[in-house]
């Protein structure tokens, strides 16, 4: 006679559980067990896993969740080593989908009612609950008297036993009470683990809950290791006394009839208007998009695409998706709130005519089964790109259209890394705080093992007893699940409310809810998630489009903007992209006058081909060969040609990749589809070889060259490293080309709306501003008189110039924003401005400091000595006055005025700092970066910059390339790994640097400087600058706060 | 030369210490290369104060001990805590009073110590001779200062903040140069502060002292408002010697040596009464007093005694003290008896209302605790408190007391509603668990017979096992713990180790 294991808590029962779901199911199969119930503990967070496992190893699964009382408080309570103050813990199971439905309510229920990650469930919602099919074990004589008139022959008497003292007694009086009752006996072990060997782990992960150390931890861990998932013989061993009991937990398994599968999702829909059906909305909503889309003559071809894939839709019944992201986008498009759905919805003419997507799929030959096949079955992916300042806004719409009961947030399991399980562990077991920090920091965030020599190197003695635990618990619990978060923005959405299928419980954020699965198990279950994006793009778009439409009178949307304009591509060409979406990076600035983009297409293709896929592909170079006209284009085979032709047979697409694969290996769309899937799986290894033989031997069947086929694979493995698809890069094109036009056509508003949707983008607004004032753009002050709390165009000397905002300020907090806002300029005096404004002396300094109170013609000292007089008197009735006479304070250098602006709001508009050390640099042969660029090929070279960007690409091998600004511009420059090493601390962490080095100057004109040495210009700049007062670095340091060390 | 009275105004010097927890430190390890201080102990104190070869090393003010230590592993961090610190300001004033009995240590700025040369002149000549003699002294004990003589308090140690070497001031027009020409940054200022002042150019005392002073408290409060006025001469206060009250302290010779109780008891006794006498006149009471017996030949014997609470009852410390005397060993004739009163200013209670009061009397149970302590020894009253811990010898620890606890209610037991005809098992643990005869396995229970002497008789049935393990991260422990009922009508609560594979007896349950 088997059993089943009733009270087993997997390690999504987040630091509690010791296994995960897979190993239980996997163990409990082995045991020959008749079936498991997964009970985490306050959730069903590992139901999704454990009944994947489940169907794979066919045993029986039941699900159900452990849930601790909120009330009685002790000494009625059932003892429980972890949560010595809580209430008795029960055990729910659900017998079927309406007991499920009850279950998820009734955790949603104790969560709303708790702190977050704890629930309250109370006993009136219990007994409520109990109408429902719903089995409850439950361990506490007095609560066993509670229920019985709820649950009646559903409740069962919970027997545990752990060999713990205090056990046989509590049983004889649980027994007792559940014999009064007629209540039956049901023999249990709690299970944490699928083995005992778990049971460090499950010792580290409570001291982690607790937050103290082992040897802090006392009675809180468990006393033994009794908690695996024993044998039937074990089993039979421990309960030998009462085998009736333990026979009497299969026919609870029989009493059970859950599978996951059997979960009827409905997406929302119904609210159509006129009583239309669904799928007749749809039509004509998609052939008015159409008729609007191509001008009233909608060409053949997109008609016949737009019905296969109503058609498709239809069959799959996914209407109620398109609905839902076509309202969504009203609803942007009727607030103004710029939105573009991205990803392989571009793929679909549909999207595009709803208006979610922008990218007509038809003349991009774009291909629909990379979004949606027959085969694949599996819902849509809809990636809808929002303005980040405006997202929250769209989520809240969300939550009022369809409720808080039908729409949550898809949660996401944060798991542990090495970092966090070297951290974790460590100060579990005692060790040095600041070792492992050390240690932690040397080791790469995406590992999965701790490196005992980096440990070694720490101070950590991997040899010693504690270090060999840290190794082997670390290498145990990386990723293990540590807590649960909320997803970036995917959202579940139900007809019927969503806390039927799958609880849900407060997210992190106030205000937003989440549901105790994450995306891989919502996918799995085919239910549909709307991910709803932040793009800073967006918001800096809308900001654009605003201030041309307020200062040229130029209505422009993102559709309206000129077509292949010349002037755009010319500056894409230059690489002169600073603060244009998507090709602002050095990586791209640098491959940009290589590939010269000259159309639409090009474009995008300059955004797919700096990818980590395509680099680690090899196919970058031999693009740019035969672009250039270096290497023939050549096709692995005359039917590739039509798939590879426009991009010269090399293929830079996952939808390329999935064409080749139906055209030359014979894969249905749906197989192609899982080969695209296997190659984007870049973390699970193998997967992709799986392919290997079968796509080679298809090849070299169909008459490919055997090199060429093996080739081809090694391109497409490539794609492990991840690769954009086609529609997804259109998608992102579109965006950075209305970018480019009008940084190219309204550089005023391009900059100042960037400045204002910062942060975002590359580059500190330091560097924007350079950029923006070498391109004759004039850029003035911060000035209370003259700045609004945000940047804006004013009329300048030389014609529209950039007024900076008081947002700018460093130390003005939202009390200061609101009172700046409320009473703006002019102001008669500085006594007017802080009679108005009433801000405090902190706030009129940090004003004084940046220089804001220019225009009452005070100097910066002399402004800040008056200011802190007058906040003291603030708020007195009677006009304020300056009794005191004021001290003669030393007017501010140029130089000095340059660090103050950098130092208090981060850029000037007085000039560079290095502008002012120049001629002391040039005395000592230091070049600046308008020489480098005109120098040859070869030339020695010295010069002193500001690190305005630093990396080290992990596709590099080891080369760390650094981006280093001057009054002039910027220069690229390379450090090889061992120059690197050879300087590290400097490399690591400079905020301005030397470098001698040699010129590279490259076939299409591309200039780098190859470093040689590194080194600290500092002595010498303060050596050479005597009549400054403050130092450089100090000032400039905070600028780099963007530049992340390396 | 410059002489004593040299100048109108009267002389004042500042002897200034920098970093006298360094100082300190560093005379108790002269040999360590790099040294630091903490502001507290343990890894997450911050660095205080650093050498120079720790500067060198990257030890920096505000960091963490943790940090500092791996920055630097060779780097001695040292707490210097503020029983140090008094003893090491005890001997600075000592030594200081060698020169001077003026001598007035700063309450806020530990290190700092004002002198009044008034008079020294005949015995050390001119103003510099006498500072020279100072520093020449302090320099022989190992101590590093600046010292200024100058004429106004705040003066004179804002310039001995700020330098490092010797300085006679020739008059005030000199000592304000100095004082103006002082860093603010030695003024031991918080940074914020020295920052708002930095951005004005303000970095000197002499700045400082050019802006207005109305202005500046409204501007940067009060701190540096009233920094200005110190500044501007415009505080003055007395010089305060440091109190010279003898300490209540007495020697009994004994002559011949001599190891009668007895006798020693009525020596004490006679020697106790005037210091009793002094704490009646001081209004103080004696909170404990240390009694050393020297010994003929051998080393001394010393005892701390405690009353229940701080007195001046002749009887209750005689009495404490006989009872200590009579459980002393005493190897040897006493030669000598020190006797040292530690004084303190008794709590004044507040007096009792006339309503029904507790059968029990406290003080009379603290004054038995006293009396079993001055017996037995401070560890001998001892109670035992709950730990957190699976391990039954590690679930509670003894701790000795002084006073009788508060009578609480005793806790609830937990499972208290579970068995309420049955009485609880009350278990007799051993210090140290009893190792039993060896049997093979766990199966088979201990041939129990004979244990201290005492005939057990076999073992009739064994209730278990209940499992303990745990430990694995410094001693795996596993034990199967069961109540063995022998055939002598004994319950015992015996375990098998399975690491060791063998049994022990660990109590007995009554």
């Amino acid at each position: 006679m088997s059993y089943a294991a009733l009270w087993v808590k997997s390690d999504r029962s987040f630091l509690v559980g010791a296994s995960s779901p897979e190993e239980l199911v996997d163990r409990a199969a082995d045991h020959g067990l008749g079936a498991l119930a997964l009970t985490d503990h306050g959730g069903v967070y590992g139901a999704v896993r454990a009944h994947i496992r489940a169907r794979e190893r066919g045993i029986k699964l039941l699900l159900g969740a452990e849930m601790t009382l909120a009330e009685p408080p002790l000494p009625f309570t059932d003892p429980s080593p972890s949560r010595p103050l809580a209430g008795p813990r029960l055990v729910l199971l659900a017998q079927d989908l309406r007991g499920w439905a009850a279950l998820a309510g009734l955790i949603s229920r104790a969560h709303a009612a708790g702190d977050r990650g704890q629930h309250r469930l109370h006993l009136s919602d219990l007994e409520a609950a109990a109408a429902a099919p719903l089995i409850a074990l439950c361990g506490d004589p007095w609560l066993l008297r509670r229920l019985y008139p709820s649950f009646g022959d559903r409740l069962y008497a919970r027997c545990a036993r752990h060999y713990l003292p205090h056990e046989p007694a509590h049983e004889a009086h649980l027994r007792d009470a559940a014999a009064r009752l007629g209540v039956a006996p049901v023999a249990a072990v709690e299970v944490l683990y699928h083995d005992r060997q778990r049971r460090r782990r499950q010792d580290v992960v409570t001291a982690i809950r607790h937050g103290r150390s082992l040897a802090e931890i006392g009675a809180l861990t468990r006393a033994n290791d009794e908690h695996e998932l024993g044998s039937t013989a074990a089993m039979r061993a421990l309960f030998a006394d009462d085998l009736s009991s333990l026979s009497r937990t299969l026919e609870i398994a029989d009493r059970c009839d859950l599978n996951l599968s059997q979960i009827t999702y409905r997406y929302p829909s119904g609210r159509l208007p006129d009583g239309s059906s669904e799928a007749d909305w749809l039509r004509q909503l998609a052939l008015a998009g159409a008729r609007e889309r191509y001008s009233g003559r909608v060409p053949a071809g997109v008609l016949a695409q737009i019905d296969r894939e109503l058609t498709i839709i239809h069959e799959l019944d996914y209407g109620g998706y398109f609905l839902t992201m076509r309202e969504i986008v009203d609803f942007c498009r009727s607030r103004g709130i710029l939105c573009q759905g991205r990803g392989s919805a571009a793929n679909s003419i549909v999207c595009y005519c709803l208006g979610i997507t922008a990218i007509d799929p038809i003349r991009m030959d774009l291909l629909f089964e990379r979004f949606l096949s027959r085969e694949r079955a599996e819902p849509p992916d809809i990636d809808l790109d929002i303005e980040h300042e405006r997202r929250d806004e769209v989520i809240h719409f969300v939550y009022s259209r369809y409720g808080r009961r039908c729409a949550a947030m898809v949660a996401s399991v944060t798991t542990y890394r090495p970092r966090s399980a070297l951290r974790e562990i460590g100060k579990a077991l005692g060790l040095p705080l600041a070792a492992l920090d050390r240690a932690a920091k040397r080791h790469d965030s995406y590992g999965d093992a701790v490196d005992p020599t980096i440990l070694s190197e720490c101070g950590l003695d991997p040899k010693a007893p504690l270090g060999g635990h840290l190794i082997d618990l670390c290498g145990q619990i990386i990723g293990s699940p540590r807590h649960l978060a909320s997803h970036p923005c995917g959202f579940l959405l139900g007809h019927e409310p969503i806390d039927t299928i799958v609880p849900i419980e407060p997210g992190a954020r106030p205000g937003r809810t989440i549901i105790q699965w994450d995306k891989d198990d919502i996918e799995e279950l085919r239910l549909f998630k709307v991910d709803l994006l932040g793009l800073g793009a967006l918001s800096h778009l809308r900001r654009c489009f605003e201030l041309v439409r307020e200062h040229h009178g130029v209505d422009l949307t993102i559709a309206q903007i000129p077509a292949d304009d010349p002037a755009t591509y010319a500056m894409l060409q230059r690489a002169d992209t600073v603060g244009v979406f998507q090709v602002e990076s050095r990586a791209q600035m640098a491959m940009l006058p290589r590939l010269r983009p000259a159309n639409f297409y090009d474009l995008v293709i300059e955004l797919s081909l700096v990818r980590p896929g395509p680099i680690q592909g090899d196919m970058v170079h031999p693009y740019l060969r035969r672009r250039a006209g270096d290497e023939p284009v050549v096709h692995p085979h005359p039917d590739a040609e039509r798939v590879l032709a426009k991009t010269l047979g090399v293929p830079l697409f996952q939808e390329q990749v999935m064409r080749l694969a139906m055209l030359l290996a014979d894969y249905s769309p749906g197989e192609a589809d899982r080969l695209r899937r296997d190659m984007g799986a870049f973390r699970t290894q193998g997967r992709i070889e799986e392919h290997r033989a079968r796509i080679i031997d298809r090849m070299v069947a169909r008459g490919v060259d055997l090199a060429d086929a093996e080739r081809l694979f090694g391109q497409i493995r490539g794609f492990g490293e991840y690769g954009f698809p086609e529609s997804h890069a259109a998608s992102f094109a579109l965006i950075a080309y209305a970018s480019a036009y009008l940084r190219c056509h309204h550089l005023p508003a391009f900059v100042c709306a960037l400045l204002n949707a910062q942060p975002m983008g590359f580059y500190a607004p330091a560097t924007i501003i350079e950029d923006a004032k070498r391109h004759g753009l004039e850029v003035t002050p911060i000035d209370v008189q003259h700045s609004a709390w945000e940047c804006a165009i004013e009329r300048g000397q030389r014609g529209p110039a950039i007024r900076m905002g008081l947002s700018y300020v460093r130390g003005l907090d939202l009390a200061a924003r609101i009172a700046l806002t409320k009473d703006p300029g002019p102001y008669d005096s500085l006594e007017d401005f802080v009679r108005r404004t009433a801000l405090d002396r902190a706030a009129l300094h940090a004003l004084a400091e940046a220089g804001a109170f220019r225009s009452f013609k005070i100097d910066r000292r002399a402004a800040i000595w008056r200011a802190r007089g007058l906040a003291a008197q603030a708020g007195d009735r009677l006009a304020l006055g300056e009794p005191d006479d004021l001290p003669l304070f030393a007017p501010l250098s140029r130089p000095e005025a340059v660090l103050w602006d950098y130092r208090r709001s981060g850029h000037s508009a007085h000039g560079h700092p290095l502008a002012a050390l120049r001629p002391a640099l040039t005395r000592l042969g230091i070049t600046d970066s308008a020489a480098v660029r005109r120098l040859s090929d070869g030339a020695e070279v010295e010069l002193i910059g500001l690190v305005t960007c630093r990396q080290r690409p992990p596709t590099a091998g080891g080369v760390t390339f650094y981006t280093l600004e001057d009054e002039h511009g910027m220069v690229n420059v390379i450090v090889w790994a061992r120059i690197f090493d050879r300087h590290a601390q400097l490399a690591r962490a400079a905020p301005i640097l030397g470098i001698s080095g040699a010129v590279q100057v490259g076939k299409d004109g591309v200039t780098h400087v190859i470093a040689a040495a590194l080194w600290d210009p500092m002595p010498q700049l303060q050596g050479d600058r005597a009549d400054s007062q403050s130092p450089v670095e100090s000032n400039l340091s905070d600028k780099t706060c963007l530049n992340k060390p390396v | 030369m410059i002489l004593m009275s040299a100048s109108a105004s009267p002389r004042l010097t500042c002897v200034y210490l920098h970093e006298l927890p360094l100082q300190v430190a560093r005379r108790g390890a002269p040999h360590l290369p790099a040294l630091a201080t903490s502001d507290r102990p343990g890894e997450s104190g911050q660095i205080l104060h650093f050498d120079d070869e720790a500067r060198r090393r990257g030890a920096r003010l505000g960091m963490r001990v943790a940090v500092a230590r791996g920055l630097c592993p060779d780097l001695t961090i040292i707490y210097v805590d503020q029983t140090a610190l008094d003893l090491a300001l005890e001997e600075l004033s000592a030594l200081l009073e060698r020169f001077t009995p003026r001598v007035e240590a700063s309450d806020g700025d530990p290190g700092a110590f004002w002198l009044d040369p008034t008079g020294m002149s005949r015995l050390f000549g001119a103003p510099d001779a006498w500072a020279a003699a100072i520093r020449r002294a302090l320099v022989d004990s190992s101590w590093r200062a600046s010292i200024v003589v100058g004429f106004r308090r705040f003066h004179s140690h804002a310039i001995a903040r700020g330098r490092r070497d010797l300085l006679v001031l020739r008059d005030l027009a000199d000592e304000d140069e100095h004082a103006a020409a002082t860093d603010l940054a030695a003024l031991n200022l918080p940074k914020a502060r020295l920052d708002e002042l930095d951005v004005l150019e303000v970095r000197r005392l002499g700045d400082l002292l050019r802006l207005p002073a109305a202005g500046l408290r409204r501007r940067f409060g009060p701190e540096i408002a009233d920094l200005h006025a110190r500044a501007a001469g415009l505080d003055w206060a007395p010089l305060r010697p440091r109190s010279r009250r003898a300490p209540l302290i007495t020697t009994i010779s004994v002559d011949p040596p001599d190891d009668d109780r007895d006798r020693l008891l009525f020596a004490i006794k006679a020697a106790l009464d005037p210091l009793i006498a002094r704490l009646e006149a001081a209004d103080t009471a004696a909170r404990a007093i240390d009694v050393t017996l020297h010994l003929d030949h051998n080393d001394p014997v010393a005892a701390r005694i405690e009353p229940a609470a701080p007195t001046r009852d002749r009887l209750v410390l005689l009495d404490l003290i006989r009872l200590r005397l009579a459980a002393s060993a005493i190897q040897a004739p006493v030669t000598d008896v020190d006797l040292q009163i530690d004084e303190i200013c008794p709590e004044v209670q507040q007096v009792d209302l006339p309503t029904k009061r507790s059968r029990r009397d406290p003080a009379a149970a603290d004054a038995a605790i006293a009396r079993l302590r001055a017996a037995y020894g401070d560890e001998a009253v001892t109670r035992a408190a709950l730990r957190s811990a699976h391990l039954p010898e590690a679930s509670f620890t003894w701790e000795p007391i002084q006073r009788a606890p508060t009578a609480n209610a005793p806790p609830r037991p937990l499972a208290a509603n579970l068995s309420d005809d049955a009485p609880p098992l009350c278990r007799r643990l051993f210090a140290r668990p009893r190792p039993l005869q060896s049997a093979p396995s766990p199966a088979d229970p201990p041939p129990l017979c004979d244990l201290d002497g005492l005939a057990r008789g076999p073992i009739l049935r064994l209730d278990g096992p209940y499992r303990v393990s745990g430990g694995w991260w410094v001693r795996q422990v596993e034990r199967d713990y069961y109540y063995a009922d022998t055939a002598g009508g004994e319950l015992l609560w015996i375990f098998y180790d399975r690491p060791r594979a063998r049994w022990f007896l660990h109590g007995i349950v009554d």
